[in-house]
């Protein structure tokens, strides 16, 4: 506040400029809906679901190569296809849709504004048979060689008693260049 | 004054900033995330952002990441528009562009990385608080941008409160299992994965590591009534990024740009000074040579 009224006596433009940052921040935040650049931070404020097993994707490539295994300490090199395969196989089991997008989908079903939209991201609907085609190019552009088989398993992992076991590997995609 | 002299260093500032971006962008590069790297993607994700909307609205993935010829000119023009700040600190107009084309490839890159992403937030932030064009507004838009991290912090402190997640038992553990699980998979005679191991048996240690992260994150309040205590600040933001790296795997060690404006006076005077050394030696020796 002290701050706010030295640049008020100072500077009006800026004083005004500022009032209105923070009252978008604050008005994003209570709508929680991030309009970048004003951020959000709610990244793992809720609780953390209780989960009995843990599910994460491996890829393998060019005869069980596995991916992404010399970058296991850089996060941005991870980011495209952490999101991606968990994104592709939840999109794969609801006809092309996110599980967000179906939900929003529902919700506006008898709502008579659903036409506005019909054109915007919540009904756009993920191509996914370009999908492994675009993957192999990917992991070709990583692995700056040509990839001749690619492989995506979904691993079931379990802590029962403090102790680490795979209980399921499951074959999600299968794909020979 | 009304603040303090910041802005006596204020093209030195400018270039740090433009210089540490660069290094980011070539990190990036090694890591295969600028847009001419990705293949142009085929599943997205526009979140509920209204500015993904409008990306999506006038096709600008098509245009900047689909298309060949816009992903290379994105990547171009994201080193172009550095140097070219980096050349002219002065310059307004440079900068709003510089901020433009950073903000087209996050969202780009969150489209088509299918999630939203805060990881390079704090590079989009701090690069508005160079805008202004005098002295004197720089030193109070600086200044702003200082409790705005600290908002930024606080606010994640918040939310933990409002959602009940600093109040779960088991919180800690069940990130840690979450996010590290294919860590142990893939790496079963790593060290690391002993020290894994190790802590899921003794679960404790996770889930109090967790509420001392949360709490470094709501100590940020401190940062609105006194600039005392910015050097504990700079440490907790360190802690809370290497700490969330370690046993979370969420690397978001470009929010450390976030620090700068945490930098006392004396420090930059320093840093200023340095950098006149480093030159003078530079050029002598460059003249001997002559």
């Amino acid at each position: 506040m002290y701050f706010l009224e030295k640049v008020k006596k100072k500077n009006r433009k800026l004083y005004w400029l500022f009032i209105t940052i923070i009252c978008v921040t604050f008005l994003v935040n209570i709508a929680k809906l991030e309009t970048t650049p004003f951020y959000v931070w709610r990244m793992y404020a809720k609780p953390q679901q209780i989960r009995k097993e843990n599910i994460f994707y491996t890829l393998t490539y060019n005869h069980n190569k596995l991916f992404n295994k010399k970058y296991f300490w850089n996060t941005n090199q991870k980011l495209m296809l952490t999101y991606t395969i968990p994104k592709f196989v939840e999109c794969r089991n609801n006809g092309g849709y996110t599980l967000q997008q179906k939900k929003t989908q529902k919700s506006l079903e008898s709502k008579p504004y659903k036409k506005f939209f019909l054109k915007t991201p919540i009904y756009q609907k993920a191509d996914l048979n370009k999908f492994p085609d675009w993957l192999v190019s990917y992991v070709s552009e990583v692995e700056n060689r040509k990839i001749t088989d690619l492989k995506i398993f979904k691993i079931t992992s379990t802590y029962e008693n403090g102790n680490y076991a795979v209980k399921d590997k499951q074959l999600i995609l299968s794909y020979k260049n | 004054m009304i603040i303090n002299n910041i802005s006596l260093f204020r093209r030195l500032i400018t270039r740090i900033i433009v210089v540490i971006i660069l290094f980011d962008l070539c990190w990036r590069g090694y890591s295969y995330i600028l847009p001419n790297q990705l293949q142009a993607p085929v599943i997205h994700n526009y979140s509920y952002d209204p500015l993904y909307w409008m990306f999506q609205y006038f096709d600008i993935n098509e245009i900047l990441i689909s298309s060949y010829w816009g992903a290379n000119i994105l990547t171009i023009l994201l080193f172009i528009t550095a140097l070219i700040v980096f050349a002219k600190p002065d310059k307004t107009l440079y900068k709003v562009l510089f901020t433009l084309v950073l903000i087209s490839y996050t969202v780009l890159l969150n489209i088509n990385i299918s999630h939203s992403v805060h990881v390079f937030s704090g590079i989009i932030l701090i690069t508005f608080a160079l805008w202004p064009s005098t002295n004197e507004n720089f030193k109070i838009t600086w200044e702003f941008l200082r409790y705005y991290i600290c908002w930024l912090y606080f606010s994640a402190f918040l939310w933990k409160i409002i959602h009940l997640g600093f109040f779960q038992a088991e919180y800690g553990y069940e990130a840690f299992t979450d996010n590290l699980s294919w860590y142990i998979y893939q790496n079963p005679e790593d060290l690391l994965t002993k020290l894994y191991l190790y802590l899921v048996k003794h679960k404790l240690i996770l889930n109090i590591g967790a509420k001392v992260i949360i709490l470094l994150e709501g100590a940020f309040i401190i940062g609105f009534f006194t600039k005392k205590m910015d050097h504990y600040l700079v440490l907790s933001l360190l802690i809370i990024h290497i700490s969330t790296f370690i046993f979370v795997d969420v690397m978001f060690f470009e929010l450390f740009i976030l620090v700068i404006p945490f930098i006392t006076l004396n420090t930059w005077a320093k840093i200023d000074k340095l950098k006149d050394a480093i030159f003078y030696s530079f050029k002598k020796s460059k003249s001997i040579k002559i």
